[in-house]
């Protein structure tokens, strides 16, 4: 008998520390997921032309407006690699996938 | 079934899908064409050009832009360049003039850039545009396209979010068959740019205005049917002097339509036709337009 409640008593550690495992690695997950978020809002090296039609065009990440994102405009140049930042036919230097500006039209669905 | 309808049957169905194998893959071969063409970035430099705020430059530019290149119609830019009303061309396509204000895609150009864009039709990237039909005023004179970009940099800035502008896949064989000009860089000598001439009420000034006019009533003038447009668009009418035209019109009559929108027959124009446009054109402009249409062969309707 005693012997049986410690075994499930075993068994019920061995579960905790499973979840525990689990939210662990969840956290680690989050916390990678984190690190490798990117910003493309540096323009240093632009002309001040370009840095000032950036500014003019209000561009801005994230985008206010989800639904009108540079990855959805057909100005956008998509990045070889996903995570990093994308170019744009109308403005110069680095554009987050995730961004917006005035300018933004809509890709055809 | 009898043994001879079955082989009649399997005969058809092959003839059928071989068919549709054969228009698919033209279709494909031809909107493969357009997009290749309109990835090509065109060598032409971007002019040195200084604004002006001169009065008298402004005005020419706030005429050509309103009156013979027709950017501030409603079907364009607008009148304050935020951006035009939506084309629906069905499966042609869905066009919309952009924002040009400096609070849109006019603040990302430079003066040149504009310069280059009304004369050759291509985009600040070096591509070409879609729709916008610089093809048919790439004639104008070099100080009237400064003076047109003078005028809109004398604009203020609009707030207003760009339409939708997609060129549908019937659009990109229309353009490959040379029936509808969606890839305009393609259509412009880049090499030996035209030099329109100074305004005069003749039919060689009339000939290069009369280019705006053939997007719609066809190379010829004779009016018809848009290739591929949907019901919605109306017919453009027969510019040539034929009897299905205006053979029976004098000048007086065409001016009337001008200023009125009303034909000759008393009827008012589809408001599809860009009358906030060539209402603005000059007395110049109308006897140079009425020459040049005057000296067409008759065509009957529909020749395009």
């Amino acid at each position: 008998m005693n012997g049986e409640r410690r075994s499930r008593r075993d068994a019920l550690r061995v579960l905790r520390d499973l979840g525990g495992l689990a939210l662990a690695l969840g956290g680690a997950s989050a916390c990678r997921k984190e690190m490798t978020a990117f910003s493309c809002v540096e323009s240093a090296g632009l002309a001040a032309d370009d840095a000032s039609v950036r500014a003019t065009l209000a561009y801005m990440e994230p985008a206010v407006d989800k639904t009108r994102v540079c990855a959805s405009c057909q100005q956008f140049i998509a990045p070889p690699t996903e995570g990093s930042c994308g170019t744009c036919k109308v403005l110069k230097g680095p554009v987050h996938p995730n961004g917006s500006c005035k300018v933004f039209t809509a890709k055809p669905v | 079934m009898p043994g001879i309808l079955k082989t009649v049957a399997v005969g058809v169905a092959a003839v059928v899908v071989l068919g549709a194998g054969g228009a698919g893959a033209y279709v494909h071969s031809q909107t493969a064409a357009f997009d290749e063409s309109m990835e090509k970035v065109y060598a032409v430099p971007v002019p040195a050009v200084t604004r002006s705020t001169d009065p008298a430059v402004l005005a020419r530019g706030k005429h050509v832009a309103e009156s013979v290149a027709a950017c501030a119609a409603t079907q364009c830019h607008g009148a304050d360049f935020g951006g035009g009303d939506a084309i629906d061309m069905g499966p042609v396509g869905l066009l919309t003039g952009p924002n040009v204000s400096e609070g849109g895609l006019g603040a990302a150009y430079s003066d040149g850039e504009l310069v280059r864009l009304i004369k050759h039709g291509i985009k600040k990237d070096g591509r070409s545009l879609r729709f916008m039909p610089a093809s048919d005023f790439c004639w104008l004179p070099d100080d009237d396209a400064l003076a047109v970009v003078s005028y809109l940099r004398s604009m203020p800035p609009v707030d207003r979010p760009n339409g939708m502008m997609e060129v549908k896949t019937l659009g990109k064989v229309l353009d490959r068959k040379e029936l509808f000009v969606m890839d305009v860089a393609r259509r412009i000598d880049h090499e030996h740019p035209l030099q329109g001439m100074p305004p005069a009420p003749t039919p060689e000034y009339g000939r290069l205005l009369a280019r705006l006019c053939s997007g719609c009533h066809g190379e010829h003038y004779s009016g018809g049917k848009i290739p591929g447009s949907p019901p919605s668009v109306p017919i453009p009418s027969n510019l040539t002097p034929d009897d299905t035209g205006l053979k029976s019109w004098d000048y007086a009559d065409f001016a009337r339509l001008l200023d009125t929108g009303l034909r000759k027959n008393g009827k008012k124009l589809d408001p599809f036709m860009p009358l906030g446009a060539v209402s603005k054109f000059d007395d110049v402009e109308r006897h140079a337009l009425w020459a040049y249409l005057k000296t067409l062969p008759p065509t009957p309707v529909g020749r395009r």
